[in-house]
This record gives C-alpha cells, sequence and structure tokens, in this order.
C-alpha cells in the first residue's frame, strides 16, 4: 500500500515524512478556516445583514493594507519559524476570545466585522506562510513533484471541514465548532516543531547565510519597492490579482445564470450545493492524480495556462449560449484547476526567490494583493453592470479582456522564472562582483599614485597597463620615480609608455638604463633614445660598435625594431651577419652563449627579414629548450609556411609545447588544413595529436570550429575531451562563431548514452558481491582490483558528465551551463535541485528526455525508463558489462576490468582478452598476458 | 615484477595522490621503477640532494637522523615523498634492515610527467590543499 502510495504521488524513499507532514499540516489548516468561515458568513448576515456585505469586502481591503505593513515589517526582525509560532498561538487566542463573545449572545455590529476581517486575513495569513514554509522544506525538484501531493491536503482539508461543519454544526452548536479550529491549530503547532527540526530549519539558515554573504545590498524597507524592482514578483502579483478579479467575475455569472434559471429556493441551493461538493471532489481528483504529472510533463509556467485557457472557454460559452450548461463548464473550469494545478504552479513560482525577498512579498502578494483584486472586482462588477448595463452574458467579454492580460503575464513570467534560477544558480557558484575603472575620476587617479607609492610589484605593472593607451601629466615625478628604484618589468613598461610623452627629462635617466644587465631593459631603452633623436640608426650603430657582447646583441634587437619601418637606415642581414661573425671571439659561457642564441631568434622574428630564415630553422633544431622556445615564436612570428611541419613536430616536446602552440596560431587560417591532417592521422604520435585542440583554440576562426566538431568523433577519450574544451574555449573568448546545432546534439546524444552504459556496468558490478563472500588469502587483492574498478568507473562519470554540459555549453549559454554543471555536482541539494529545475526550463524537449534523467540520478532502470528507453539497454548483467568495457575504446577501463576478472579467475572472457594481447597500448597487452597466465595457469 | 596497475593499487594509498583520478595514476605508474636494496645497503643518506620518493613493496627500511632512529618503513609505507616537490637536502638518512624491494619515483621524470599531464598536478595540489585545511582546523587559525 505505501509502495502504491509513494509510487502514484512520486514521492521518493526518504521524503514520505515530510510529505505526510506537510500534507496534514496544510489540511489542518484549510479544515480550520472551512469551518471558521461559513460561522463568520452565517453571524454576519443573520446579525448585519448581505447589504452591508460590500463594505466588510472594503474594511477587508483596507484591513489587509495595514496588516501587510506591519506584518512585513516585522518579519525583517523575526525568524520565519517564530513567526509562524507566534501567528499561529495569535490565533489560538483569538479563537478563544471570540467563543467567549460568541456564548455571550447580543453584540454590537462592531463584533461581527471584527469577527469577518480577522477570518479573512487569518484565511490569507496561514496559508501564506505554509506555503513560504514549503519553500524550505522542498527543494526546487522534490517540489515540482510533490507540491501535487501537499496541495490535495488542502483540498480535502476544505471537504473534510465543510462536512465537519455540516454535519456537527446543528448538533453542538455554531460556536462550539471553533474548538475544533483551536485543536487543529493546536496540531499544527506540534507539526511545525517537527517540520522546523528536521527538514525546513537548516535549509532556511543555509539559504539566509549564503545570500548574505552574496548579496551586499541593502534590501529596501519599502516592500512596495521590492515588488516593483522585480518584474519576478510584479508579474507573480499581476497574475494572482487578475486570476481574483476573473475569479469573482466567474462567480457572479454563475449565481446570476443559476438564480436567473432555478427560481425554486430549495432546488437553487440543491444546484449550488450539489456543484459546490462535486467541484472540491474534482478539484481533489485533478490535484492528486494530475497535477503532479501535469507539472513535471509541461513545466511550471506552462501548468498556468490550464486555469485561465478553460476559464477562457467557459466565458466564451457563456457569450454565445448563456444557459445554465455554460455556467456550469465556467465554474467547473474555475474550481477544478484554480486549486490544483494553478494553486501549486503559482507556489513553485515563488521558488527561485532569493529568500530575504519572498519572506517580505509573499505575504504581501497572498493577503494584499488578493484583498485588493476582490475589491477591485467587486467594484468593476457593480460599474459594468449597474451604470454601463451590461448583462450577465457580457461579462464574458471582461472576463475575456482580463484572460488576454493574465495570459501575457504568464508568458512573461516564464522568462523571469527561468532568469531568477539563473541568478540562483550563479549566486550559488561565483561572486559577480565587477569593477569599473574610469580613468578620468580623480579619485582613481589618487588610487594609482597610491599603489605607485606602494610596494606591490603587481599591482604597479597592473596600474601601468591601465594608463597604457592615455597620457596623464600629473603621473610623470611617479615615472621618474619607477624607472629609478622599480624592477625590470616595470622599468620597461614605463620606458614603454614614455613613448607617448614629449618631456625629454626622461632621456638621462633612460641612458643610463642601457647600462641595465636586463637585455629587454637594455632595448626599450635603446629604442626610447632612438626615437627622440634625429637619426634613428645612429645611435642604435653606436651602441652595436660597443665591445660588450650583450650591449651589441640589445642593438641588434633594437635594429630589427626598427628595421620594417627604417629600412633605408638599418641594413639588418649586414649587422646579423656581423655579429655571427664576431661571436666566436667572444668565447662565451655555454649559458650566455644559448641565451644569444635566443635573443638572435628574437631578432630574425621581430625583423621579419626572409634572408635571416634559415638561421632560424638551425635555431628551431637546438637542443636547448629556451632556444627553442625563442626559435619557435619568432617562426611563427615570421609567417613562413616551411616551418609549419617542424613546428608540429615540436608539439610533441613538453617543454616548448605553449610556445610552439602559439607560433602556430600565428599563422591563423593558412594553419589550419594542417593542423587538421595532423589530428585526423591516427598514426600520429599522441602527445602531438593531443595538442592540436589547444593550437585550434587559439585561433579565431569558423574554420577552426569546424575541424573540431568534424573531429568530435575521435574514439580516443581524453582526446575527444581535449576537443571539446579547445570549442568550449573558442565559443568562450570570441563572439560570432557558428557552433552546429544539429552536431552538437548529436553528440550530446552519443555521451548521454555513453555515461548509460558506464553507469549501468557500474551498477551491475556494485551489486554483484558473489567474489567478495569468500575469505580466501586473494580476497583483500581482489577486494581492491574491485574498488578500483568501481573507482574508475565513478570517475568516467564524473569525465562524461562534465563532457556533457561543455557540449551543452556549445548550444546553449555557456555561462548558464557551466553554472548549472557547478550545481549538478554540488553537494548542497538545493543548488542541484535549481540547476536541475533550470536546465529543465531552458533545454530543448529532445535534449532534455535524455539529459535530465541523468542529472537527477537514480538506478540504470529509472533512467531507462524515464528516458523511454532512447538510451538503449545494452547492459544488462555484470557478464555484458564486462564484455561492453573489454570491447570498448577506453583502455584504461579495459585494464582495470582485466585485472578484476583476471583476479576473480573469471576465465569466460578468454576469447576477447587474446585478441588484447597484441593491442598497441603497452598496458592494455601486458594485462591481458597477466589475466591469461592467471587464467591459464 | 610488478605490472603497471598493480602499482597503480600501491599508488593509490600514498595521500598526495589521494584525488589523483586512478587513469592518471597509470602515468605515475609508467614512470614508478621497482628497485632492490640489500639489508645494510644506504638509499638515500641525510644531506643528499633529493632524487626521488620511495614505497616499500617487502622489506623494511630505516629511517634516522643523527644517527637516532625515527621510524621502521614497512610495506605500503613512503618515504622520501616531499622530494618530488622540494630542492631541499634529504633531512634522514635511510637504509634498508633486510633484503627490500621498493618502488621508485624519480623526480625528474615526475615533473616531467606533469608538465604533459595538467590534471595530476591538480589531483595533487587538492589534496595538499585539503591536507592543509585539516592542518588549519587542527591548530584553530
Amino acid at each position: 500500500m505505501r509502495h502504491f502510495l509513494t509510487k502514484l504521488f512520486d514521492i521518493k524513499r526518504g521524503e514520505e515524512e515530510k510529505a505526510l507532514l506537510m500534507f496534514l499540516n496544510i489540511f489542518l489548516i484549510i479544515a480550520s478556516l472551512l469551518i471558521v468561515k461559513p460561522v463568520r458568513t452565517s453571524l454576519f448576515l443573520n446579525n448585519i445583514g448581505i447589504a452591508e456585505l460590500p463594505y466588510a469586502f472594503i474594511l477587508v481591503a483596507i484591513s489587509a493594507a495595514i496588516v501587510t505593513h506591519l506584518y512585513t515589517r516585522w518579519m525583517r526582525v523575526v525568524r520565519l519559524y517564530n513567526l509562524i509560532l507566534y501567528t499561529t498561538i495569535f490565533s489560538i487566542i483569538a479563537l478563544f476570545i471570540f467563543r467567549l463573545f460568541l456564548i455571550n449572545g447580543h453584540h454590537a455590529s462592531l463584533f461581527y466585522y471584527i469577527f469577518y476581517i480577522w477570518v479573512a486575513l487569518f484565511a490569507a495569513i496561514q496559508t501564506s506562510q505554509f506555503w513560504l514554509m514549503a519553500n524550505y522544506v522542498f527543494n526546487a525538484r522534490e517540489a515540482k513533484r510533490l507540491f501535487g501531493f501537499v496541495g490535495a491536503g488542502a483540498i480535502s482539508g476544505g471537504i473534510f471541514g465543510g462536512y465537519l461543519t455540516k454535519f456537527l454544526a446543528p448538533v453542538i452548536g455554531t460556536a462550539n465548532m471553533l474548538f475544533f479550529c483551536i485543536a487543529f491549530l493546536m496540531i499544527c503547532i506540534l507539526i511545525l516543531v517537527r517540520i522546523w527540526r528536521q527538514y525546513a530549519g537548516r535549509t532556511y539558515a543555509e539559504r539566509i547565510e549564503r545570500e548574505k554573504r552574496i548579496e551586499k545590498r541593502q534590501l529596501s524597507d519599502n516592500v512596495f519597492r521590492i515588488i516593483l524592482n522585480s518584474r519576478h514578483l510584479l508579474y507573480l502579483s499581476g497574475i494572482i490579482g487578475v486570476g481574483v478579479i476573473v475569479a469573482n467575475m466567474v462567480d457572479y455569472q454563475y449565481s446570476s445564470i443559476a438564480s436567473q434559471i432555478i427560481h425554486d429556493e430549495d432546488r437553487l441551493t440543491a444546484f449550488l450545493g450539489f456543484w459546490l461538493s462535486n467541484l472540491s471532489i474534482a478539484s481533489l481528483i485533478v490535484q492528486l492524480l494530475l497535477t503532479g504529472r501535469i507539472l513535471k510533463l509541461f513545466g511550471v509556467t506552462a501548468s498556468l495556462f490550464f486555469l485561465p485557457v478553460s476559464i477562457l472557454v467557459g466565458a466564451v460559452s457563456i457569450l454565445v449560449m448563456p444557459a445554465l450548461w455554460s455556467a456550469v463548464l465556467v465554474k467547473v473550469s474555475d474550481g477544478g484547476f484554480k486549486q490544483s494545478i494553478n494553486k501549486a504552479g503559482l507556489e513553485l513560482l515563488a521558488l527561485p526567490i532569493p529568500s530575504k525577498i519572498k519572506n517580505r512579498s509573499k505575504a504581501f502578494i497572498d493577503v494584499f494583493v488578493d484583498s485588493l483584486a476582490t475589491g477591485v472586482g467587486g467594484i468593476l462588477l457593480v460599474l459594468f453592470t449597474r451604470y454601463v448595463g451590461f448583462s450577465v452574458r457580457y461579462i464574458s467579454i471582461m472576463i475575456i479582456v482580463f484572460i488576454g492580460v493574465w495570459l501575457v503575464l504568464i508568458k512573461r513570467i516564464r522568462t523571469e522564472y527561468v532568469n531568477s534560477f539563473r541568478l540562483a544558480l550563479e549566486k550559488g557558484s561565483i561572486d559577480l562582483e565587477k569593477q569599473t575603472v574610469n580613468l578620468d575620476d580623480a579619485s582613481v587617479i589618487n588610487t594609482l599614485v597610491h599603489v605607485f607609492e606602494g610596494k606591490n610589484e603587481r599591482q604597479i605593472l597592473y596600474a601601468l597597463k591601465l594608463l597604457e593607451n592615455a597620457r596623464h601629466d600629473q603621473l610623470s615625478p611617479y615615472f621618474h620615480r619607477l624607472l629609478e628604484t622599480g624592477s625590470a618589468h616595470i622599468q620597461i613598461q614605463v620606458i614603454r609608455m614614455l613613448k607617448k610623452y614629449s618631456d625629454t627629462t626622461f632621456v638621462p635617466q633612460i641612458r643610463s638604463l642601457v647600462e641595465s644587465s636586463e637585455f629587454d631593459v637594455k632595448v626599450e631603452s635603446m629604442l626610447y633614445l632612438s626615437r627622440h633623436s634625429e637619426n634613428h640608426g645612429d645611435v642604435i650603430k653606436s651602441y652595436f660598435r660597443s665591445e660588450d657582447v650583450n650591449m651589441r646583441i640589445a642593438a641588434l634587437a633594437a635594429a630589427a625594431h626598427l628595421y620594417p619601418d627604417d629600412r633605408d637606415q638599418i641594413d639588418i642581414k649586414a649587422m646579423f651577419d656581423r655579429f655571427l661573425e664576431d661571436l666566436p671571439d667572444y668565447d662565451l659561457p655555454q649559458d650566455e652563449f644559448n641565451s644569444i642564441k635566443a635573443n638572435l631568434a628574437r631578432v630574425i622574428g621581430i625583423s621579419g627579414d626572409e634572408l635571416l630564415l634559415p638561421f632560424l630553422k638551425n635555431l628551431l633544431n637546438d637542443t636547448t629548450p629556451d632556444v627553442v622556445k625563442a626559435a619557435a615564436l619568432n617562426a611563427g612570428r615570421s609567417g613562413s609556411q616551411e616551418f609549419i611541419p617542424l613546428l608540429i613536430d615540436k608539439l610533441g616536446q613538453s617543454d616548448v609545447r605553449r610556445f610552439v602552440s602559439e607560433a602556430l596560431a600565428c599563422y591563423g587560417e593558412n594553419v589550419i588544413p594542417h593542423l587538421e591532417r595532423a589530428l585526423e592521422n591516427e598514426t600520429e604520435n599522441y602527445q602531438i595529436r593531443a595538442a592540436l585542440p589547444r593550437v585550434l583554440a587559439l585561433i579565431r576562426s569558423q574554420k577552426s570550429v569546424d575541424v573540431l566538431i568534424n573531429n568530435l568523433e575521435q574514439k580516443d577519450l581524453l582526446l575527444r575531451h581535449q576537443i571539446i574544451k579547445s570549442l568550449n574555449a573558442l565559443k568562450g573568448k570570441y563572439k560570432g562563431l557558428k557552433f552546429n546545432h544539429q552536431d552538437v546534439r548529436s553528440h550530446i546524444y552519443e555521451e548521454t548514452r555513453y555515461y548509460y552504459q558506464i553507469l549501468a556496468t557500474l551498477h551491475h558490478h556494485s551489486y554483484s558481491g558473489g567474489a567478495m563472500i569468500s575469505t580466501d588469502s586473494g580476497l583483500i587483492e581482489r577486494k581492491k582490483s574491485r574498488n578500483l574498478l568501481i573507482k574508475s568507473l565513478e570517475q568516467k562519470l564524473e569525465i562524461n558528465l562534465e563532457r556533457i554540459f561543455r557540449l551543452l555549453g556549445l548550444r546553449y549559454p555557456q555561462k548558464d551551463m557551466f553554472n548549472a554543471y557547478l550545481g549538478i555536482v554540488s553537494k548542497k541539494s538545493d543548488l542541484k535541485a535549481n540547476a536541475i529545475e533550470f536546465l529543465d526550463n531552458v533545454l530543448d524537449a529532445r535534449i532534455k528526455r535524455v539529459v535530465i534523467p541523468i542529472v537527477e540520478g537514480g538506478s540504470p532502470e529509472q533512467v531507462m525508463r524515464k528516458t523511454f528507453g532512447l538510451l538503449g539497454n545494452e547492459i544488462t548483467s555484470r557478464n555484458s558489462g564486462i564484455s561492453y568495457l573489454l570491447r570498448g575504446n577506453d583502455n584504461w577501463l579495459k585494464v582495470c576490468a582485466m585485472y578484476d576478472i583476471a583476479l576473480n579467475m573469471e576465465g569466460e572472457y578468454s576469447r576477447i582478452v587474446k585478441g588484447l594481447v597484441n593491442d598497441p597500448d603497452p598496458m592494455v597487452r601486458e594485462t591481458a598476458q597477466f589475466y591469461l597466465n592467471k587464467i591459464e595457469g | 615484477m610488478l605490472t603497471r596497475i598493480e602499482k597503480v593499487i600501491f599508488l593509490q594509498d600514498i595521500d598526495i595522490f589521494e584525488s589523483t583520478m586512478t587513469e592518471d595514476l597509470a602515468y605515475i605508474a609508467a614512470i614508478t621503477g621497482e628497485v632492490q636494496y640489500t639489508q645494510g645497503e644506504t638509499i638515500f643518506k641525510e644531506g643528499d640532494l633529493p632524487d626521488a620518493m620511495y614505497m616499500v613493496v617487502d622489506g623494511d627500511v630505516k629511517l634516522s637522523r643523527d644517527d637516532d632512529e625515527l621510524m621502521n618503513a614497512g610495506p605500503k609505507d613512503v618515504f622520501g615523498t616531499w622530494a618530488l616537490f622540494d630542492d631541499e637536502p634529504r633531512v634522514v638518512t635511510a637504509v634498508a634492515l633486510k633484503n627490500s624491494r621498493l618502488l621508485k619515483i624519480d623526480r625528474l621524470e615526475f615533473i616531467e610527467l606533469l608538465a604533459d599531464h595538467a590534471q595530476i598536478t591538480q589531483g595533487i595540489l587538492k589534496s595538499m590543499a585539503r591536507r592543509l585545511r585539516n592542518l588549519m582546523s587542527r591548530v584553530r587559525l
């Protein structure tokens, strides 16, 4: 029975208690309301009269405004738990007092007004508080499944309360019915204590704490402003308000048509009573059987369309044919969905709103907006029926107009709902605090001065970079100081900046820096001095004539800088040859000689003189990594195609790879066909192939994207992973590149299919305990081999999931998918639930069908069922899982599986393993042999 | 001789590798050599330059400083770990107490491996961060 109920309502293991407690809590609250409301109405009608009822409505709206104002202020200082507790205790006391007054008999009219207003506010606040608490008891995913069940508690509580009043009020007296309410509310306090301690308290504290940490902005004191600042809340208020107005009009149409057609008072009462009970039952059926499923299938916002669309059908029917059946149709539409699907959908909409905002605004919306809309609905009805002369039939026009507004609001809130989840995910992972710097701002300049006066090199360099493209004469004194005391990096940066300054007071200082031991300081100083002299070439040539080899190579490098624009004055080839000619005379130590060679490579690259390129080829084949790095970078800078094959070969060398990659990227689109060929060549050195995607990621070109996408089918998973990462890098860095959605989607399917196969293998492997029961001496080894396989499978799932999200990042906004991924792998269940709900709303239906079941987790059978078998069922046992691994493309899993079956002496895989003894991977070969030796003795 | 996967099983127990993916341990296993020492043979001396870390497969190794015995490393025990990351000379002397079979990871080969497999560095950093956090919580920093 328990299994049947949990399955029917989709309650998962571990959720039973909280779901039942929440069901019971709302059951008792609504039962109390359904007892107290008829008492209130009958007392008011008997003692004050129906003519005064509109005034009671207006007073309720005014009181709601005052109470919500005080209530929201109170919420700022009181924890939610205390708020609910104090409100419930206050309600119990109030009920006692009303009961005392009631048994005394004769009262002033004021008493009945107070009682009427109090009941209205009690109903709104108590239910609002319950749903607010539900936000902390359930995370987004649980709420989507369980709000249907919990909502059924409200409807059945209504039915129960109604019947209890109907049967017991004549027996024990109307006033004594209040004792039931008191008893129910007392039980609610016990439930509250349990729920808060077990489920809501920690989540509430965590969320408030997290929001406090992230949200530094002070929240406005004014709840109106909070709502106006949030489109999400604004639309939510609008939907609730319009819903209440339409409900009033529907009620008016239904009652009017019924009373026009049925004249006999008893028959009319019987008719209204009959439909009232039927509606409650219909609502309960919808709630129990459909709400959860509809929410899951169509999502939160789509479920909100059910109520207005069905009312629209009823309203059109009345407009066309104002008969009793059409009146019943409109009422059934309203009653059937309002307290079921629509109520659950509305409560779910509040889930992604930050707790601090939600706590302050929810009661306002539930109490004030609801009361205000009731008042507005009443005024509109009076206006249009009495003064404009609308008949009951034409009220439908007003309903249709309001439903139009309602539908627009629902459509708009969908975007806000998804955005709120997006924001919640972002805040759960990264601090988005951004800084902007305005260099014209005096305070910014003061800050820069403060940095220049300090000793933090990183900060000084950052500040200098900020100023690189601008002139700030008032900073000149600081540049003098930095040239004198700063590090080589700072000196270089200052000299580069000074190019823009005509101020010649820097010349003597920079002239002395030519003597610096740092090569780049020398070069930059020479360049500065040459630019501040009449004949650029002469300054450089004078330094080149020096005896000091370091001065000469620096002068050569400075000449190379000037050469492209000053070919008349500088003969770089002649200077280069001269230097090479003189070099043997210096008898340099090896380190210094290598440094000279690296600088010669720079000279060739900077000058771009084709006559020097053959020498660069020699340097590329040098044995010293520093020389190769410089040669590679400058080969790329030269743009000469002849270096490409050599550079691709150099990618295999880890110590120079980064520089070679940059060099290849310098070729731009021209290098892509070469890279593509090497990537597709399976006989190419693996280290080279693995480095190629990173090179492609450095080239901003659609061709890079196309080559990488075409190679996504690589069997090697590490290579595939690298390709996907490179695609992510391209998408992240450059705008305007196109990633073929269809291709990406098919690869997402591929990856999810692989995920499922590994999950199924892991599942069957984890639950096959046969070999572990024995206690022989090899048990520890077997346990270790089994754990290694399990751990490896788990790690493969993690990597596979990352690949799935990286691919999703190519199809959807990358930042969103990254944040969703962080939410999914987070240990915080609410973050995970937010991430799943977010994905559920943004992924297209086809991708959602395979991705959501995987991220939701569960056994392979559950995943397969949820994906409607789309992921296949190849792995049905441990044996088929092992065979899958042995035949698969993942060598590491192959090795782990072989080791495990070898220690467990499982000989049935011999035929497959024999085929692996000549595998190209040495580890696979070795383990295959190990297995065969074990099995064959 | 241990196979590469058997070495992986050994490496899994070293705390600095606890956050390293099992597949990445296979790369480390590829540069892990097996060495034999006879009883009384010195593996390294106090003040030597660090060149490798060791793990005992079979046997017993005495670790001492200034002739004071600090500990005995038995099967599965690891010593000289920091040699992989630190240039400081050895602070202890390691001598085989009986014929011993050890696994040895050469420092230079290890550093070269890290250059090719950034994810191994990531795993090691994770383990070190965890260690540091534990240490900080112990001294209540």
